[in-house]
């Protein structure tokens, strides 16, 4: 079995009445690549923040191999994070912020690190080494690491044990000349276990015999020489200036150590605080939505390299996101979160394959979706009545899409619910009843324990943190700003998560469109998959009618079945040659078009949802 | 941006109206023996050049930036404390009305507020301490009545910092006074020079504190400037002014020269 690195028990977070986790418990295995996956205000910054030693928690216990921690404040962990927008010092070129931590902590490896190189450059045995190194990685500040160090390679020094018996023969008064303590060192090296030098003459002073000695034995003694370099002025920054260059070697960021902050890239950034981070061996490293800051196409790269990069440190990452696609590419273990809980983990290709509920579902499939206008701070307008939720993080008069899934409405007394609605059906499916109930006008699915007669008039109430919203207004720029020279195909949402596209259909994982809708679908050119044995039997196929080398990769142009699909691959095909493509659905991305090219029936469905939403917008002022 | 370039006018107007031509003619005075500003009988002249050899004016000048200096110093002890607990502190809920108490005093009148200070310190309990004439109590007042100046930028520039910053040093193993030499202090920095700037400035030239709570014996720059003019000698009075400007300039040159380099600075301890 895999060893914990790491044990949540039992956190409970709560800002006054605001809970934000509850009963959160979690086990995270060394090496490995956890993402936290939530909308924004499921708990999962804060359970980063709270690893970390940046949050408070009322309840709970952390475990770092074991041992409890939540007492330690973040500067006593071993933890490192690489935060959201970097939070790089900018009064430090790139070499000075990677070499900050190990500079200023108390608590720095940087003696660790420096013995464990000295003794490998002076040939010791590699036990040898790793004897000390586990003595030494038990030992907390690094100035005793030092004076550890430094006792040790005395104990073990023939030149320190000389000195010493020399400065006691000192001031013996009857040793003038080497004549009379010729014994005395003779016993010595016997001690030292080295062949006695006879190069001295009878009548050489204490001085000159001293001098001598200690100069041969400088010139042979490992240990004299080491601890000379440990004491040295320029030690710590010379083991410095080696991992800060490793750091930077590992991020492909060699040659830029005297580059300012300022001039960087994004991307450039991201690996500077990655380096930062990993300059100090963490056990554990936190990465708060690292990749939101750069733009898609760096983004998916970054995803791979960090994947990758994990894998080499072998350091166990625990990485939070609201991108799903983000999450299922990159970790070993995807813990999906909402409403402070956890709602399913698990390997990546399970929670997409059978999530356990339907938040789940949702979040990466299917539930109830209404529109709303986020009114006022915690203030939801929605389906004629407000609500209180728990994000904040839109600005009031926002329209946002609102995601309820089906398990989260509380069924009660009608006259005590915010929402009185009418069962119009009942199914049953996988022991509990799926109600569809009509509300105003809008039918909404319910997941319900107890069955309900056709007709029956309920209420239904929904918790804060249950309320998913979405803005609206990111929609389409931002799309197409992140996917700049992207395949824009029309298709059609034929509903149950399929499109039609290119005569084929396909799988989705967005939900928020009306079947028979007329959508874009966004496909970037290097998300394709090229297939070159047996081309037709690929889900899609089509003939190269232009390739071009861009330098790195080849740009190619298919025509399948009338339509030119641009594909980004590293490997060439030739003009004129069949090939087949594949594409994963959810690297599918669709966008919603306007009303002059939708069928009138969906211009109408539309044009009803904005009278309903004007209306609400009404009475919300 | 061409097409606003029209709303910049009234500005140049002004600054050519106000600072342009009274620095030339200020120039042009220097070099004439005139009754005033009536130039009936004037004639050419370095006289006023001949008489800055006066040690008097040595002395004052000196005094006043000896003055401007300590007002800086202590302004920045007191209120760069001031504002790094206003911007860090977590329990003040409304920073603005803890900034507006700080300006506060600066609704009254400056002259009231030195004339009570003088008075002040003439009341039967002060006046054995003889504080009235000191250069101690024209420091005194000249830092309460400059002191938001300091604080402001300072507080300004630290609201801005990134908290992240201070959080990835401690995610870094860095404790936390480390972290402020290190990290907050550097970057609150250009915020310090503002608020050196803008304290010096008016510690350096100005005459009613030293006139007021001096009583005379503190001479500072200001003072001389103001006693030559009365006795409408604008010759001489405008070749002060525009030494006390160009000794001045050049120290605050040298502040933002400073601050300029520090930003341009690449540190560099490695010894490969």
């Amino acid at each position: 079995m895999a060893h914990k690195i790491l044990e949540l028990r039992n956190i409970r977070k709560a800002y006054g009445d605001n809970v934000i986790l509850d009963h959160f418990n979690l086990s995270v295995n060394e090496n490995e690549f956890v993402t936290f996956l939530g909308p924004s205000g499921c708990g999962k910054t804060t359970i980063l923040r709270i690893i970390g030693g940046f949050e408070t928690m009322q309840e709970g216990k952390l475990l770092l191999d074991g041992v409890e921690m939540q007492n330690l404040p973040a500067h006593k962990r071993p933890i490192n994070t690489v935060f959201q927008r970097y939070a790089l010092f900018p009064n430090m070129n790139i070499y000075d912020n990677i070499a900050f931590g190990l500079r200023n902590n108390i608590y720095s490896n940087v003696y660790d690190i420096g013995t464990m190189n000295l003794m490998a450059e002076h040939g010791f045995e590699e036990e040898d080494i790793d004897a000390l190194a586990k003595i030494l990685s038990r030992i907390e500040k690094s100035k005793d690491v030092k004076a550890y160090v430094l006792n040790k390679f005395e104990t073990e020094s023939a030149y320190a044990k000389a000195e010493k018996r020399l400065k006691e023969l000192r001031h013996h008064d009857g040793f003038k000349k080497y004549r009379d303590f010729k014994s005395e060192i003779a016993d010595l090296f016997q001690s030292l276990s080295l062949p006695l030098p006879d190069a001295f003459q009878p009548d050489d002073s204490f001085k000159t015999v001293e001098k001598t000695i200690l100069a041969a034995l400088a010139q042979t003694d490992v240990y004299y020489q080491m601890m000379s370099k440990i004491k040295g002025r320029h030690f710590t920054e010379d083991v410095i200036h080696g991992e800060v260059l490793k750091a930077l070697k590992l991020v492909n960021l060699e040659g830029y150590e005297d580059r300012d902050i300022t001039s960087l890239s994004g991307g450039q950034m991201q690996r500077v605080a990655i380096a930062r981070a990993i300059v100090n061996k963490p056990r554990i490293l936190l990465l708060d939505e690292p990749l939101s800051a750069l733009d898609l196409k760096l983004r998916k790269s970054m995803r791979l390299e960090l994947r990758e990069m994990q894998r080499r440190l072998g350091i166990t990452f625990i990485f939070v996101t609201h991108d799903q696609e983000e999450a299922m590419v990159m970790s070993d273990t995807v813990v999906v979160m909402n409403g402070g809980k956890i709602q399913q983990m698990g390997r990546p290709e399970d929670i997409y394959n059978t999530p356990v509920n339907r938040f789940v579902a949702t979040f990466i499939g299917e539930a109830n979706l209404f529109r709303g206008v986020y009114s006022a701070p915690r203030r939801l307008q929605a389906m004629g009545h407000e609500f209180k939720i728990s994000a904040t993080d839109y600005r009031p008069g926002e329209e946002v899409n609102v995601i309820v899934e089906k398990s989260c409405f509380d069924i009660g007394l009608p006259e005590l619910s915010r929402l009185q609605g009418t069962v119009k059906a009942v199914h049953f499916n996988e022991n509990k009843y799926e109600l569809e109930v009509e509300v105003d006008g809008t039918t909404i699915a319910v997941e319900s324990d107890d069955k309900y007669q056709v007709g029956a008039v309920i209420g239904l109430s929904i918790a804060p943190g249950n309320i998913y919203c979405e803005s609206k207004q990111e929609d389409k720029a931002k799309l197409l700003a992140n996917y700049e020279g992207a395949n824009i195909l029309a298709g059609t949402y034929l509903g149950n998560q399929k499109i039609l596209l290119l005569g084929k259909v396909f799988k989705t994982y967005l939900t928020t469109f009306i079947p028979g809708e007329v959508v874009d679908a966004v496909i970037r050119p290097e998300d394709f998959d090229l297939v070159f044995d047996e081309p037709e039997k690929a889900f899609l196929h089509g003939v190269v009618t232009k390739s071009v080398f861009s330098g790195v990769s080849f740009h190619l142009w298919v025509n399948v079945d009338g339509n030119i699909l641009q594909v980004e691959d590293y490997q060439n095909a030739e003009v004129g040659q069949e090939i087949g493509l594949k594409i994963d659905s959810y690297e599918i991305h669709l966008m919603k078009v306007g009303d002059e090219e939708q069928p009138p029936e969906i211009r109408k469905v539309r044009e009803e949802g904005r009278k309903m939403e004007q209306e609400e917008i009404h009475e919300a002022l | 941006m061409k097409r606003f370039k029209g709303l910049a006018v009234p500005y140049f107007v002004w600054l050519i109206l106000l600072v342009v031509v009274p620095t030339i003619t200020m120039i042009v005075l220097t070099f004439l023996q005139s009754n005033g500003t009536n130039l009936d009988g004037a004639y050419w002249s370095l006289d006023s050049y001949r008489r800055l050899a006066d040690p008097s004016i040595l002395k004052a000048l000196w005094n006043s930036l000896v003055i401007a200096f300590w007002t800086v110093l202590f302004c920045f002890l007191l209120g760069y404390p001031v504002a790094y607990f206003l911007s860090f502190s977590t329990h003040i809920k409304n920073k603005q009305l803890f900034l507006l108490l700080l300006i506060l005093p600066m609704w009254c009148n400056s002259m009231l507020r030195i004339v009570s200070w003088l008075r002040f310190f003439s009341t039967d309990w002060l006046s054995p301490l003889n504080l009235v004439g000191t250069n101690g109590a024209v420091i005194f007042v000249t830092v309460t009545t400059y002191l938001p100046f300091m604080v402001f930028p300072i507080f300004t520039v630290l609201e801005k910092m990134d908290r992240s910053l201070i959080e990835a040093s401690s995610d870094l193993g860095v404790p936390a006074w480390k972290t402020f030499l290190k990290i907050t202090f550097p970057l609150s920095l250009e915020g310090v020079s503002s608020g050196v700037i803008m304290v010096f400035l008016p510690a350096a030239t100005g005459f009613a504190i030293s006139e007021t709570i001096g009583q005379g014996k503190v001479r500072l720059m200001g003072n001389l400037i103001q006693a030559v003019f009365e006795k409408n000698n604008y010759n001489f009075g405008s070749l002060l002014s525009l030494l006390t400007s160009i000794v001045i300039l050049l120290l605050v040159g040298a502040v933002a020269g400073i601050r300029e380099m520090h930003k341009r600075r690449k540190v560099h301890h490695v010894n490969a």
